[in-house]
């Protein structure tokens, strides 16, 4: 996975996605805020001059070397980047984080609600998904050292949304980050265009999306032996069997012991001729 | 201060490394093997998925077109292999390609290779399966094509199956020994004769030698064991004879990054890469099916269930590796293991294609899957870019790179791949017995078998190497890991990359001392430890 080529206008550039002056975003924004009037006091609310600022935070990081290196470093080497390019997070942004991650991690493999009013997960289906399979564990697991860039990959897929809708007439709830207020089968059609190889910015959505089957699958955040122990609600749905006793796998019973098949007439010690 | 000197400097410890090593090395040579990767033995392998257990041995090589899977320690990608160990058919050897001519050395046939394949197969050793020794996927994967009207037949394999406990860890490394890496063979054996082997040295170039006596200096960093990113020093090394085997991911890049200082490189290098013709794909079982349509039944009630159960590679068929039948348009199935970390990879039917609901379904049935490995002809698409600083490639996280090959498919191995895809679904989905899914999470051809990056031939037009594995215009530079073979090979290709190189080392220990260094010949085949 590698984040590369992160550029602002990913989405504009997409060959599924008609491209658009920045003056005429801005006339749909105006519109949809004369239209979205009534305002809500939550701090996750969705206003034009929020959608600018984000907008302009990732053109800034996509643009602006030092703080894409110090992005890309972070996640190519192990290692966090230094303190300077982190940004300052308050507790809301944390949440639209998480939930922006938690939703991204519930189209790629659905999952039911942990609560009853739980935004993240849209709850089409029973039984746990990448959420309850430990996604955000995986995407803050130290040795990938993604941390720090796990709030610009959020802003990424917050940005694709607005967007997104604005281009599908879709009205957001303003109450949540614009992924999360989108229903699942909107989710669904923007990751769709987000992870066609078209778009030039998919490397970054990918590389989450493989995060998520990744945690899901084997929960790679976890030493698999204690994940099983654990539990792990991904491994239990794919029936990943458990070890001995003493921790490690074998298979006394393992073969049908009875010949199924004849071997090529013109093979020899079982090599082609 | 003077610089180190040796009589052979190795670049690699795999299967191409390793085998020369030991010959050299026991016919008096002095040598020196620089592994870039660490080297591991039994305790330090583990049966986990966790991130930062296998991939400290393992790297996953994105590149455009094409990931790769590579191995990264002593003892190379045996380390990481799932040990089928298969001689190539007889026609590969006479394959023509796109260019329309033979691209393998007229010296080379599958006969006269035959006593290399022998050696190998005695050192390693390679054991003949029984249906006994056939686990459950192997099984159905075998029913389905006699089923079909195929033959089918146990795969040869690198494995001690008196050791072997079927707990499908082949790809974390092997913590019950029973898997015949190099770690147990030509290794020890070259290390008995006084070989040295320097782990985490990552060769960066060959340049001239200063000293007399001497043709070839190479330089290396010391890897930092706990993040190879990082550099904890350099060297150079002085050498009458350099052996690269980097792998084919690797011996074309370092030998691209010493082109100006060594007054070129021949055309082929980093070219006519091939990925051996790999293609995945995935069936999903109907329970009922495996059991009413092949009478096959593992315990009360189940009739296969039994996915993550045993080795990853038991069975195969050969029925399309048919030596008349046109070029490109042969290919093998063969069963394969895959574990969960590549559960993203199959399809389903319906748009998204590969996430969503109906995959999250798919996926509930992990334990009636199966892989299927279709090993096809190539057109040898693959092209490196330039190298990077340094490295083979660039490191992004752990087990995870970013490459400079370059692979567009051709319409040659696009046909092949339909043809395998094809002959894969029709006896796989007969009668609803499985539903058949290739790869759709991504675009890129998945390939665990690079090869022909810095490849042998006749033709110094398309081949990198003379049959004698010598690099052309650079006497005294070999190569005899896998980018040396020339073309896909429609098996798994470490039995042959590893015969090849006993051949090259019987021709190498005849230069050695017409450069200078006194040997003898006749080196036994090494007895395993």
């Amino acid at each position: 996975m590698q984040i590369s080529g992160m550029d602002s206008n990913f989405f504009l550039q997409s060959r599924r996605v008609p491209v658009m002056k920045k003056s005429e975003i801005n006339r749909i924004i105006e519109r949809e805020d004369e239209r979205l009037a009534p305002s809500t006091p939550n701090s996750l609310r969705m206003s034009r001059r929020t959608l600018l600022t984000s907008v302009a935070a990732l053109a800034a990081a996509t643009t602006i070397a030092p703080w894409a290196i110090g992005v890309l470093s972070a996640f190519a080497q192990g290692t966090g980047p230094e303190a300077t390019t982190e940004i300052p997070a308050s507790d809301s942004d944390t949440d639209a984080t998480t939930l922006t991650l938690e939703a991204y991690a519930d189209t790629l493999i659905p999952g039911e609600k942990r609560f009853p009013d739980d935004v993240a997960i849209a709850g089409v289906v029973t039984g746990p998904g990448a959420v309850q399979g430990g996604a955000i564990d995986m995407l803050n697991f130290a040795p990938l050292g993604l941390a720090p860039a796990l709030p610009l990959l959020a802003l990424n897929i917050s940005v694709a949304a607005v967007v997104y809708a604005l281009l599908n007439g879709i009205t957001l709830d303003r109450t949540l980050p614009p992924f999360v207020s989108l229903n699942f089968a909107q989710r669904t059609g923007l990751l769709v265009q987000a992870l066609d190889p078209s778009n030039k910015n998919q490397a970054a959505f990918s590389g989450l999306a493989a995060l998520c089957f990744v945690a899901y699958n084997t929960a790679g955040y976890l030493d698999t032996v204690v994940a099983i122990e654990q539990g792990h609600p991904g491994l239990a749905a794919i029936g990943f069997p458990p070890p001995n006793p003493d921790g490690k796998w074998r298979f006394p019973d393992f073969s049908y012991q009875r010949a199924l098949a004849k071997p090529h007439p013109h093979s020899k010690n079982g090599n082609p001729a | 201060m003077a610089n180190e000197t040796t009589d052979v400097l190795i670049i690699g410890t795999g299967f191409g490394g390793s085998i020369p090593g030991y010959y050299l090395a026991a016919a008096g040579a002095k040598v020196i093997m620089l592994e870039r990767g660490p080297r591991f033995s039994t305790e330090d392998f583990t049966q986990s998925l966790r991130i930062g257990t296998f991939n400290r041995f393992i790297d996953s090589i994105q590149c455009k077109g094409i990931d790769v899977t590579a191995g990264n320690c002593v003892g190379g990608s045996s380390v990481t292999y799932y040990a089928a160990s298969l001689r190539a058919p007889s026609f590969i050897f006479e394959r023509r390609g796109t260019l329309g001519r033979r691209i393998w050395p007229k010296s080379i046939t599958r006969q006269k290779l035959n006593h290399w394949y022998s050696r190998v197969e005695a050192a390693i050793p390679v054991a003949e399966l029984s249906w006994n020794d056939v686990p459950y996927a192997g099984g159905v994967f075998a029913a389905a094509c006699n089923r079909a009207g195929h033959t089918c037949q146990p795969v040869p394999l690198a494995v001690d199956l008196t050791k072997c406990t079927n707990c499908n860890w082949m790809h974390t490394g092997c913590i019950f020994d029973a898997k015949r890496s190099m770690l147990f063979n030509y290794i020890p054996a070259a290390e008995s004769f006084g070989a040295e082997i320097r782990p985490l040295h990552e060769v960066q170039k060959i340049q001239p030698a200063q000293t007399a006596g001497y043709r070839y200096a190479i330089s290396y960093l010391e890897i930092d064991p706990s993040d190879y990113t990082k550099s904890l020093g350099s060297g150079t090394i002085e050498a009458k004879i350099v052996i690269v085997a980097a792998g084919t991911m690797g011996t074309p890049v370092i030998l691209q990054r010493s082109a100006v200082a060594l007054g070129g490189m021949p055309p082929a290098v980093g070219r006519y890469m091939s990925a051996n013709g790999d293609r995945v794909s995935f069936a999903a079982f109907n329970e009922d099916k495996v059991s009413s349509l092949l009478g096959l039944q593992r315990a009360p009630d189940v009739a296969y269930d039994a996915f993550p159960i045993g080795k990853p590679i038991n069975t195969m068929t050969f029925d399309y590796l048919d030596p008349k039948a046109p070029e490109f348009s042969r290919f093998a199935l063969q069963q394969l293991y895959s574990p969960p970390i590549v559960n993203a990879l199959p399809g389903v039917d319906e748009s998204p294609f590969w996430f969503g609901i109906d995959k999250r379904n798919l996926l509930t049935q992990w334990r009636s899957w199966m892989a299927i490995v279709e090993m096809t002809e190539d057109a040898n698409e693959g092209v490196f870019g330039p190298p990077p600083k340094t490295g083979s490639f660039t490191r992004l996280g752990p087990g995870v790179a970013s490459g400079q090959l370059e692979y567009s498919i051709a319409p040659q191995t696009q046909y092949g791949f339909n043809l395998a895809d094809a002959a894969a679904e029709s006896i796989l989905t007969l009668d609803g017995l499985a539903t058949f899914h290739t790869v759709a999470s991504t675009k890129n051809i998945q390939c665990a078998h690079p090869l022909a990056s810095c490849r042998i031939g006749d033709n110094p037009e398309t081949s990198a190497l003379d049959d004698c594995h010598e690099l052309r215009g650079h006497p005294g530079i070999f190569v005899t890991d896998g980018a040396s073979v020339p073309t896909s090979l429609c098996v798994n290709p470490s039995l042959t990359i590893a015969a090849l190189a006993e051949r090259a080392s019987s021709l190498l220990l005849k230069r050695a001392n017409q450069y200078g260094i006194a040997v003898k010949h006749g080196g036994a085949i090494p007895v395993p430890s």
